[in-house]
């Protein structure tokens, strides 16, 4: 199972990786083909992030708008050597989202954001939701059967036992699906965050 | 690279939005470009559906689709649109040991039964999508007090869980008001008595709650907001 998984995973990323060199040629050479398959491919993580800071779904829009017209401007500035395309949009998201915040901080802000200006721990937390996109995305492009069995076993908080009683399926195989969907996950991971 | 415990720590904790992660808007290529937008609909449509019943309570059917025959219904919540709307939300309450956002309309205890007394937004917290909001509406005469809540992109759940709505008081005092599903489309209207006093429980809380006979609060609280 594991071979098997890892070769599918490595016939993967070469066709990620060349369809980042592709979508990064296209926006440099200013073409708007490029922009819309760069946002249906990192557009949903993107937003994660941005929500995740900003807290307010239409203020969010608004930043979210921003950081691909920034891509869109500094386009010949994207440094394949330096990361991925998508985490490379995660990047200036983040950046974006924060000035938002930065810009608003004379409005009234959750306590909690409040506390984490205070307290200058801001910027991990940011990073770690910059990751928590990337494991939410890698998710979305696990096969469904292996993203429900780890979403009943993490979110729902089910025990390998209880999946197999609630869905039927034998426990060897909920406990070999669940290996094989979290081995596919840290390789999706990867590839994500490796350069093309 | 990430880590497996990192990975872990994720997927334990990273909330539903990890799980379903907020719909970002669509491109407007246009004004980044100057190109033609793109070819697709930018305006998705939001189908509210009858919402079901769960422990006994009835859930009140959505604005669209009022049925001729709950007349009583259809009045309370025409009520409640012609008082509330272009209402512009309260500013943020502090509430000492529960910092959430929230806006509320002061209570009037000299109105009528069928006159809404209050208004409560409950919005999300860390583990339910930012989208995610629940509007409280308190009803209050002679007979006791009623809640109808109108809940907005919750997560759907599995079959057997349900979302509920508490109201919490201080020293970790909490009373159940009610449960409640939510639709295919994250969308939910559910009526309920009130048993307690706002004043004495002053947040309303959105757990989801899995069918285990535990009547007590979950830990997973969706949204919340003070009275």
């Amino acid at each position: 199972m594991g071979l098997s998984i890892k070769s599918r995973a490595a016939a993967r990323d070469p066709e990620r990786h060349h369809a980042d060199r592709r979508i990064a040629a296209g926006l440099a050479a200013g073409e708007p083909a490029a922009l819309e398959a760069l946002y249906a491919e990192t557009s949903r993580a993107c937003f994660s992030v941005v929500v995740g800071i900003v807290r307010d779904r239409g203020h969010a829009e608004d930043v979210q708008q921003q950081v691909y017209a920034e891509v869109w401007r500094r386009a010949a500035q994207f440094d394949p050597q330096r990361g991925s395309l998508l985490t490379w949009v995660l990047t200036i998201a983040r950046s974006r989202a924060l000035d938002h915040l930065r810009r608003r901080a004379d409005q009234p802000m959750e306590a909690d954001t409040l506390a984490a200006f205070a307290g200058g721990a801001e910027e991990r937390g940011y990073d770690d939701l910059v990751q928590r996109a990337l494991v939410g995305e890698a998710l979305a492009q696990l096969p469904d059967g292996e993203r429900d069995l780890l979403r009943m076993r993490f979110w729902d908080g089910l025990s390998q036992t209880e999946i197999a009683d609630a869905t039927g399926i034998p426990l060897g195989t909920v406990k070999s699906r669940m290996t094989a969907g979290l081995a596919r996950l840290k390789q999706t991971l990867d590839a994500m965050e490796a350069t093309p | 690279m990430i880590d497996d415990r990192d990975l872990h720590r994720h997927l334990e904790e990273g909330g539903a939005d990890l799980w379903d992660p907020p719909t970002p808007p669509p491109l407007d290529l246009a004004a980044i470009t100057g190109e033609a937008p793109a070819p697709y609909d930018l305006t998705p449509v939001r189908r509210h559906s009858l919402a079901s019943r769960l422990r006994g309570r009835i859930l009140v059917p959505s604005f669209g689709l009022v049925a001729g025959g709950m007349a009583c219904v259809a009045l309370g919540l025409g009520l409640g649109a012609v008082v509330f709307s272009g209402e512009a939300p309260a500013p943020t309450v502090p509430v000492a040991d529960v910092p959430t956002p929230a806006a509320s309309t002061p209570l009037d205890p000299t109105a009528a039964r069928t006159t809404p007394q209050q208004r409560v937004v409950l919005r999300h917290l860390d583990a339910s999508p930012a989208q995610a909001v629940a509007v409280a509406t308190v009803f209050s005469g002679p007979d006791g007090s009623t809640v109808d809540v109108t809940a907005d992109g919750l997560p759907p759940l599995r079959s057997g869980r349900f979302y509920e709505l508490w109201a919490l008081g201080t020293k970790g005092r909490m009373v159940s008001i009610g449960t409640f599903t939510v639709d295919g489309q994250g969308h939910a209207q559910a009526s309920m008595s009130l048993p307690v006093s706002l004043k004495k429980f002053p947040v309303l809380d959105v757990s989801v709650e899995r069918p285990d006979g535990d009547p007590t609060h979950s830990g997973k609280s969706l949204l919340r907001a003070p009275v």
